[in-house]
């Protein structure tokens, strides 16, 4: 009914609020251009901070450095054990990743592709907590880590990640959901199981929402600072962003070595995004996760 | 048709639920007890009175185990027919609500549920009182020990609940001609599905519903975390009620944060947003770029921020005395610090952006053509159409925006530990957070976020009441 009324509606097209459309176009686009300028500086002073030598950061206020210091990099990456830090974030952040992605995606399917008893009840259930603060959980889970020896271990930031949360899940139940069911049943003819469905049929159907799942999981993993802060106890086990306070020193931070392996850090998930923007963004639109 | 059956005893399904919290929550309820504000620890007067307070509740004292076992088992009897009263009476609900579920009556609903509950502190108070009574009778015999006889009273009460249940459904089901036995069909997708969510399930129970209980119980006790947990009625929500004025500070400051940060971001969103939506070129590189601060997070961003509100040296500083002002101190100043995080937030309004503006991409381009006929020109048609159009999703920014802004703590926490100039920053959840970890007062970090979760859900309940007056949904209610 409505919906097929809207679908052949000339959709977005505010296009005009106004008549003279040309001028109102070269203004917006001006006005944004210097917002994005705004919102690029701190990036742009970032790196060109990371760039300045150890003399020059307090006196040179101007964006491009006098003498253009590369070895930054390399001085800030040797400052601390930032080899280890990488190799555990790496560590956290895959395994993290595709246990969020097993565990979202299998629930996903049985909520959305299954008929069962209690199906409805659970899914509320789960709907329902969602508006519950985190901080409600957090103090009972970390007593529970704690009481399973489980603190100064990967586990606590590993083993929840299976378990699947409310909100991919949901997200993902939203996309298969929207897979005719006639896919699984004839796949069933052709003597399918759930199993062999789920991995041949759905999940390839499902690329764009899983790509956006996987980038946001990525990036809460690999710029997650308080739980391994909470969790992690010894140095050998520290992840890069606890790697980054180290430049908190009691000295007073030196900023040009703390923008440089700032940047080395950040520079995965920028790369990521940069790649991905497009399914991200229209992943965002459609879902409305937030970042 | 056959005329329906009656059932066998169906007031016994009501009364044994009942019977059941008579006997034993009633006089154990002890209403008096619970909300007792003597600073004195008074609820059990023989355990009390026989070892020193300390020694009781410490883990230095060793052998104490067992008496916090029969102590726990005194809170247990209490405490779990609460729970499964207020289970029995939730679930009587869903299955009224829910016609869906096929044969489950309300009757039945109350009857599982009292049954589980019943079964629970029947096993809970055997289990504990023989852990207890084994080891502390001989550590301290001048204590007189309860004997759980209200255990074997439950426990009767509930494999009667049991087979209640059973006799009352085996009537039905003869008496009812529409009803079929699942089919083996049925039985197998009912147990694929089950296999299929199973990971969510046990995440849910673990992660989310024993937290929840756990933290909901941890708020009504005193609990450091080293220490045993003990039963403290209400007297952590009122401690931070009246003695605490860093809770009211850190609540004002919340507040003051909240309600600047989320009007402004999502007026700021909107207003990018139909910039973008005039579709002038570049808007793909726009959208790209605006969206950027919503993927970076964490340490170095904070840090980047802390040297670009640097008094001195920093970039904003210098920026605004290019036009001779002489900026503030920012994040030393203890007026400056929340300002200076809303700033912050603003950086990344991308987020807010985006989904505004694929709302007003989803207006339909007749509407303004039929809006252009009535002779609607620019603000009008933006508050005549866009506004009633994108209202659900503006709906939705404010509400997840509000609890998000209330929950605000990680800059806060990087920035200033300890809440920065004059406690400028000590954030709610900041408080909260190192209560629970510096100061390991779980109890009291529990009943924080409780009262937090408190303030959230009446500022939502708000805002969807006042739904209704504006919020516009296309096509009717049902969607």
């Amino acid at each position: 009914m409505s919906s097929i009324e809207a679908a052949s509606r000339k959709k977005g097209g505010s296009a005009s609020h106004f008549r003279n459309l040309s001028i109102i176009r070269v203004v917006a686009s001006l006005l944004l251009l210097l917002g994005s300028v705004v919102v690029l500086f701190p990036l742009a002073w970032m790196l060109s901070t990371a760039l300045k030598s150890d003399a020059e950061v307090m006196v040179n206020s101007s964006l491009i450095p006098k003498a253009w210091a590369w070895d930054n990099f390399v001085k800030a990456w040797n400052s601390a054990p930032f080899g280890t830090y990488l190799k555990n974030t790496v560590f956290i952040t895959v395994l993290g990743t595709i246990g969020s992605l097993v565990g979202n995606s299998l629930a996903a399917y049985g909520f959305a592709k299954i008929k069962f008893r209690g199906r409805e009840l659970v899914f509320l259930c789960a709907l329902g907590t969602m508006m519950i603060p985190g901080m409600v959980t957090l103090v009972p889970t970390y007593v529970l880590f704690s009481n399973l020896g489980w603190v100064g271990t990967y586990l606590p930031l590993i083993v929840p990640a299976f378990t699947a949360g409310a909100y991919y899940t949901f997200l993902l139940r939203q996309s298969f959901m929207s897979i005719p069911m006639s896919y699984n049943e004839a796949a069933k003819l052709e003597g399918a199981n759930e199993m062999q469905i789920f991995t041949r049929i759905i999940l390839p159907l499902s690329k764009p929402i899983l790509t956006t799942i996987v980038v946001f999981e990525f990036k809460a993993k690999w710029n997650d600072y308080f739980g391994p802060m909470l969790y992690l106890t010894s140095e050998k086990q520290y992840t890069l962003q606890l790697g980054l306070r180290t430049f908190r020193g009691t000295a007073g931070v030196e900023w040009q070595k703390f923008m440089a392996a700032s940047l080395i850090v950040m520079a995965p998930t920028i790369i990521m995004y940069a790649i991905m923007q497009k399914y991200i963004l229209e992943g965002m639109a459609q879902g409305g996760i937030k970042g | 048709m056959q005329e329906q059956k009656k059932r066998p005893l169906r007031w016994l399904m009501w009364a044994l639920p009942l019977i059941g919290f008579a006997l034993l929550w009633v006089p154990s309820l002890n209403i008096g007890r619970f909300f007792d504000l003597t600073p004195d620890w008074t609820y059990h007067d023989t355990l009390t009175r026989s070892m020193e307070y300390d020694q009781l509740f410490s883990r230095a004292a060793p052998g104490v185990r067992p008496l916090f076992a029969y102590h726990a088992m005194m809170i247990f009897c209490c405490f779990v027919p609460l729970v499964g009263y207020a289970v029995q009476v939730i679930g009587a609900g869903l299955a009224a609500s829910a016609g869906k579920f096929r044969q489950l009556k309300i009757g039945d609903g109350i009857l599982l549920g009292g049954a589980l509950a019943n079964l629970l502190a029947a096993c809970g108070s055997v289990w504990a009182a023989g852990s207890a009574m084994s080891r502390a009778a001989e550590l301290a015999p001048q204590v007189t020990y309860h004997v759980p006889a209200g255990a074997a009273v439950l426990g009767v009460l509930a494999v009667g609940q049991i087979i209640l249940f059973v006799v009352n459904n085996r009537a039905r089901m003869k008496a009812d001609l529409t009803y079929m036995p699942m089919s083996r069909s049925e039985k197998r997708e009912n147990l694929k599905g089950w296999a299929f969510i199973s990971p969510f399930v046990i995440g849910f129970a673990v992660f989310t519903a024993y937290p929840l209980i756990s933290s909901a119980f941890a708020s009504f006790t005193y609990y450091n975390i080293t220490a045993v947990q003990k039963w403290y009625g209400v007297r952590n929500f009122t401690n931070l009620f009246v003695n605490d004025d860093v809770f009211w500070l850190s609540m004002g400051n919340t507040f003051y944060y909240v309600f600047i940060s989320v009007p402004l971001v999502i007026i700021l969103a909107l207003l990018l947003a139909l910039l973008m939506n005039t579709r002038g070129p570049m808007m793909g590189f726009f959208r790209t770029v605006y969206y950027l601060p919503n993927v970076l997070s964490g340490v170095a961003v904070f840090l980047l921020w802390q040297w670009i509100l640097s008094p001195t040296n920093g970039l904003l500083n210098n920026f605004l005395a290019v036009f001779g002002i002489k900026g503030p101190a920012w994040l030393l100043d203890a007026k400056w610090t929340k300002p200076a995080l809303i700033i912050m937030r603003c950086w990344s309004v991308g987020g807010t952006m985006i989904l505004l503006l694929a709302a007003l991409q989803n207006v339909p381009v007749d509407l303004y053509e039929a809006g252009e006929l009535d002779g609607a020109v620019g603000f009008r048609k933006f508050w005549h159409i866009t506004l009633p159009m994108i209202s659900p999703t503006l709906f939705f920014v404010m509400v997840t925006g509000f609890s998000g802004a209330f929950q605000i703590y990680d800059s806060a926490y990087i920035l200033a530990q300890d809440g920065g100039p004059g406690k400028s920053l000590m954030f709610y959840n900041l408080y909260l957070f190192n209560t629970a970890f510096s100061e390991q007062s779980m109890g009291k970090a529990s009943a924080m976020a409780w009262v937090l979760f408190a303030v959230i859900m009446v500022f939502t309940i708000i805002q969807q009441t006042a739904s209704n007056r504006w919020v516009y949904y296309e096509g009717g209610t049902d969607k």
